[in-house]
């Protein structure tokens, strides 16, 4: 007689031999470009991960909401005046856990975004990012295409699946990535052939945008991303698989520029200020400029409504980092403090923009 | 106070998680080759977003598990078309048991490979899988007792 124990047993030693069956390709591994020259320094987003630093300092202020003992300083590399959400209580969420990574010195890239423009928004975004160099820790494997004198490689989604295609290629020592999440290749290339380079012209300057493909519009021109760390809190319900809110903060320097890595946005009004309404995977998400230089995604889950995203979103308080330190933990979901954030004491603002 | 120490850059995560996506991948897909595929174009989409993604690993631990669980479907409908993919000879008893577990639905396979093989808490799967915790612990339920049936045909 076979008892689920033994079901169990059997399948955890199954899978466990397939698993160390598995034949890694090996050959792409080490496949970091290694260029000739270096024009500028090779860029790496970098994040930094709490968990061994928690480790290593062993002194982590988890200071109970209301505490009144000073706040320590900002960590090292951290602006002080960075704001980090805090988010309220929400009914049906139990636990949540916040993060952040800083950048290092040479993450720089430069971002920009074609689309068709609506009335009160945009479609169709193509979004285009550029690095002063190769910087994937592996080669790319896909397709061939021709873009003007040179050649790039377009990886395409999987037949049967919903069409997108990114296409890669370098001028120079400059890498350009263009994504699609409709999966039009010719527009790509054509949007692609579109880009030039100036090569007197320092990175940051580097990229210009010549004529256009027919109806399409730059939603977004090429700007240049300083880096800066990006904290985010992820909330969960405890009756619901994906977290129900995230909240985070970007290097973007715009709502727009945010929105623009999304396929469509639709304006929207959070909090009293301009903003973008995206949707992903069934989950909604907004963005907008919660200060100068701040700005702020939030997430919904699968299926939640944008009236509940914004009343959430109108409860949100931004505070230092110490402050924030002592309310979530990096290293795992916590319980909320209900009691740190009042509710809300004014109505939240659900009003889209635009007509 | 926390201070940050070690730098986590896209190489550093490629290199940390891809060996561990891959098995995963190919133990939710039944193909080596496929895993192989997944998991490139997961990592070029954590690349592409990279800049806007706070948790890298979860995100391309996530696109792993949906992509794989995209093949999964597909595959149900091109089975029948589809070459049997390169195996590794396995031991007569892993092999029943590896043969019963293609046979599963997808749901019901992705989520026997994270609980019984990755060792996740349900609250984790029902997240990657963007279901709810009570429907995880029905798929592993009904993934159990399908592969008792199938294993009880076999010896019997």
């Amino acid at each position: 007689m076979m008892t689920d124990h033994d079901i169990e047993a059997r399948l955890r030693e199954a899978l466990r031999v397939v698993a160390e069956a598995t034949a890694l390709d090996e050959t792409t591994l080490p496949l970091v470009w290694e260029p000739a020259r270096r024009r500028w320094r090779p860029v790496v987003v970098v994040a930094v991960a709490f968990v061994a630093s928690l480790v290593a300092v062993g002194a982590v202020a988890l200071i109970p909401a209301g505490n009144t003992e000073p706040a320590p300083p900002a960590s090292p590399g951290i602006d002080p005046d960075l704001r980090f959400p805090v988010l309220p209580s929400i009914p049906g969420v139990t636990e949540a856990w916040g993060d952040y990574s800083v950048p290092g010195e040479n993450a720089h890239r430069q971002e920009l975004a074609v689309g068709t423009e609506v009335e009160g928004g945009f479609v169709d975004a193509i979004q285009v990012t550029v690095w002063p160099e190769y910087n994937l820790a592996f080669a790319l494997e896909g397709d061939t295409v021709r873009i003007g004198d040179s050649e790039g490689v377009a990886v395409m989604s999987p037949p049967g699946e919903p069409p997108w295609v990114t296409l890669s290629w370098t001028v120079g020592d400059l890498w350009f990535l263009a994504h699609d999440p409709r999966g039009r290749l010719d527009l790509v290339v054509e949007v692609a052939e579109a880009l030039l380079v100036d090569p007197a012209a320092g990175f940051s300057d580097a990229v210009v945008v010549g004529g256009l493909p027919v109806d399409l519009a730059l939603l977004y021109p090429p700007t240049f991303i300083e880096p800066r760390p990006q904290p985010y809190v992820d909330a969960v319900a405890d009756n619901a698989g994906a977290p129900a809110v995230q909240i985070a903060v970007s290097d973007a320097p715009s709502a727009l520029a945010l929105a623009t890595r999304f396929e469509s946005g639709e304006e929207v009004v959070v909090r009293g200020k301009p903003g973008y309404l995206m949707m992903r995977d069934g989950s909604l998400t907004i963005a907008w400029e919660e200060l100068p230089g701040t700005v702020v995604s939030m997430t919904g889950p699968p299926g939640g409504r944008l009236a509940e995203l914004l009343a959430v979103a109108e409860a949100v308080e931004f505070v230092d980092e110490a402050t924030w330190q002592s309310i979530y933990d990096s290293d795992g979901p916590r319980p909320i403090p209900t009691t740190f954030v009042p509710p809300p004491t004014r109505a939240p603002n659900t009003t889209r923009a635009g007509p | 106070m926390i201070v940050r120490a070690e730098p986590l850059t896209f190489e550093v995560v490629y290199r940390q998680e891809r060996p561990g996506l891959v098995r995963l991948s190919h133990l939710l897909t039944g193909s080596n080759a496929v895993a192989e595929e997944v998991v490139q174009e997961a990592f070029l989409e954590l690349h592409r977003r990279w800049g806007g993604i706070a948790n890298p690993k979860a995100y391309v631990t996530r696109a792993v598990v949906n992509r794989s669980r995209s093949v999964l479907r597909r595959r149900a409908v091109e089975r029948r078309y589809a070459p049997a993919d390169a195996r590794v000879t396995l031991p007569p008893e892993i092999d029943e048991t590896w043969t019963a577990l293609a046979r599963l639905p997808a749901k019901r396979r992705v989520a026997l490979v994270l609980r019984y093989y990755e060792d996740r808490p349900i609250v984790e799967i029902a997240e990657l899988m963007q279901v709810r915790p009570g429907t995880v612990k029905s798929l592993i339920h009904r993934g159990l007792a399908s592969l008792k049936e199938q294993l009880k045909e076999h010896l019997s």
